[in-house]
């Protein structure tokens, strides 16, 4: 490169590239005296030299009354909250706006196929309404399912839009934590995702109510059959089978984070499902190899009352295990490696 | 005197390869436009992707405002992206709302008056603007935030002339005088007497910065005569 006549930061430069200019006296008078014809020195203009350059940083006490937070995003000690309802109340409003329109979709079309599926149990089955009504049965399975994963969908797929692709140049420059940004995703998809559970549900016990009457009484039967046993007992399994489905819920979204972060770092993207899959299988063949190293009688122990609810704590510690190694990944890449193109 | 930007020894690798190599510079809280220049490859993107923190530093500090990247620096500074990071699913009055409801130096009567001299139905929906409306309506939401710091990346480049003067004329004339505006630009020439200090960046170093008018008068050039012939075999 040609730098000549364009003073002696350039010449200087010119000389060793990776040695970034020095803007001290002794530079300025050695390259002076270097050159024939001493063009200014252009480092004499740096703003460094033009400011006092020993000027002491401002103590962040003094600067924090310019940034434009109010008061209430610190804490006592003065430092920024890393999760403020504030900012979560704003995020969550934009993330329920997105998933709901799906969601309600997906719901309005169950009830529509709930009340046709009533209709259709209710009168006399006859060879021309028989393929009608497997179809609409199928249909509304379908559908039944479509309303539990759909949320699942958006998000994941909001997730990577926002974050990963072009709209996570504004998404980051929002001043809101990354633990913000991720808790927000999460919490809005898994809540999305509650709400499909419970309208599935619900669907399904107003057609179990008014469509099959019959299987409803002898599901009912079949409740009041069966023995509650000891109801320390029982009331233990329900906390944790209700611990166990939180953390399912929770888990699925910060895996699918977690893949999600991890695929962005590939230059040819594999696709979200591709990943879960290998994933999946992975921890399918990690089991039934720890499964496989564990003695008989040792299995046999999981069986009995107190084993079960061993056997429950250790996958409540397991799948806390997941969500908190997931998050962690997720924040790291978020924090340190995202790589916006 | 305080400064508005400061970095110590900053570096920044992607894997072996040095984008920006232990830069050290600060830029005076005086208000005022700092022209970040320099060829492609340079390390232009990376020092704004680092200010912004869609990036951190693999060495050394940044800081806005005495304060390290993060959430209260994001709070002050207003970035237009060189990509298209408007959510198209949008119309313009939600993009609007959203500006509104995450920066609170968002000035949205400002920002609707731009949009109406701009001629922009507020229904229409991000994905129906032209490419260049779209970049307008970034450029508007970008500068109707009364922010302390203002880093527009390319804000000119790959749009026809009428377009880059609607732009230009929008930049200085929304420019507040307190507030420092970075522009990292290739076209110099359209923008050149409004800068008041000038950065060049060569291959991941700072090869030069200061006052541009100081500049001008000591080399007897232009700042664009200077970085073509600086920049010449790059």
């Amino acid at each position: 490169m040609d730098v000549k006549g364009f003073g002696p930061v350039f010449e200087e430069f010119e000389k060793d590239p990776q040695k970034p200019v020095e803007t001290t006296a002794e530079t300025q008078t050695e390259t002076t005296e270097e050159t024939a014809t001493p063009a200014p020195a252009i480092e004499q203009l740096s703003i460094d030299e033009l400011a006092p350059a020993a000027e002491p940083i401002v103590a962040e006490t003094a600067v924090r009354p310019e940034f434009s937070l109010p008061e209430s995003d610190y804490n006592k000690k003065g430092s920024l909250k890393k999760v403020r309802g504030r900012m979560m109340k704003k995020l969550l409003k934009y993330e329920f706006r997105a998933i709901f329109p799906a969601l309600f979709i997906g719901m309005a079309i169950l009830l529509g196929l709930t009340v046709l599926m009533i209709v259709l149990l209710n009168v006399p089955l006859n060879d021309n309404l028989a393929f009608f009504t497997i179809m609409s049965a199928l249909l509304y399975v379908y559908t039944l399912l479509a309303v539990i994963i759909v949320s699942f969908g958006v998000a994941i797929k909001r997730y990577d839009k926002n974050f990963f692709k072009e709209e996570g140049y504004l998404t980051f420059s929002i001043p809101a934590s990354m633990e913000e940004h991720v808790l927000a995703k999460h919490l809005s998809g898994a809540i999305a995702t509650l709400i499909g559970i419970a309208a599935s549900l619900v669907s399904l016990g107003i057609l179990f109510a008014f469509g099959l009457g019959d299987v409803f009484e002898s599901l009912g039967g079949i409740q009041t059959e069966s023995s509650i046993g000891n109801p320390v007992s029982f009331a233990f399994e329900l906390l944790e089978g209700l611990i166990l489905f939180a953390e399912s819920l929770a888990g699925v979204y910060c895996v699918a984070g977690a893949l999600t972060c991890w695929g962005q770092k590939f230059k040819k993207k594999r696709s979200i499902v591709l990943r879960v899959l290998i994933v999946y299988v992975l921890l399918v063949i990690l089991e039934s190899v720890f499964l496989n190293l564990l003695d008989a009688s040792f299995i046999e122990f999981f069986y009995t009352t107190a084993g079960t609810h061993v056997w429950n704590w250790l996958q409540i510690l397991l799948y806390a295990g997941v969500i908190a190694l997931s998050v962690w990944y997720e924040l790291r890449t978020l924090k340190k490696k995202l790589n916006l193109k | 005197m305080s400064h508005i930007i400061e970095c110590e020894n900053l570096t920044k690798k992607y894997g072996d390869c040095l984008a920006l190599n232990a830069l050290d510079f600060r830029i005076p809280d005086k208000g005022g436009i700092v022209a970040l220049l320099g060829p492609n490859g340079s390390g232009k993107t990376t020092l704004i992707k680092l200010l912004t923190g869609l990036l951190s530093p693999t060495e050394g500090t940044v800081r806005i405002a005495g304060k390290p990247i993060g959430v209260e620096t994001k709070s002050i500074v207003s970035y237009l992206s060189d990509a298209h990071s408007l959510n198209n699913k949008y119309t313009v009055k939600q993009e609007l709302e959203y500006f509104n409801d995450f920066f609170t130096d968002f000035d949205k009567e400002k920002a609707l008056q731009m949009i109406r001299e701009l001629g922009v139905d507020e229904k229409k929906k991000i994905k129906a603007l032209s490419k260049g409306t779209k970049e307008k309506l970034s450029l508007i939401l970008t500068l109707a935030r009364n922010a302390r710091v203002f880093i527009l990346d390319e804000p000119i480049a790959g749009v026809d002339p009428a377009a880059r003067d609607y732009i230009l004329q929008t930049i200085l004339s929304h420019k507040n005088e307190n507030s420092t505006m970075i522009i990292s630009t290739h076209l110099i020439a359209e923008i050149e007497n409004y800068f008041d200090y000038v950065l060049f960046l060569k291959e991941g170093n700072v090869i030069l910065h200061g006052n541009a008018d100081e500049i001008r008068a000591r080399e007897g050039k232009t700042i664009d005569e200077l970085f073509r012939e600086v920049f010449r075999w790059m």
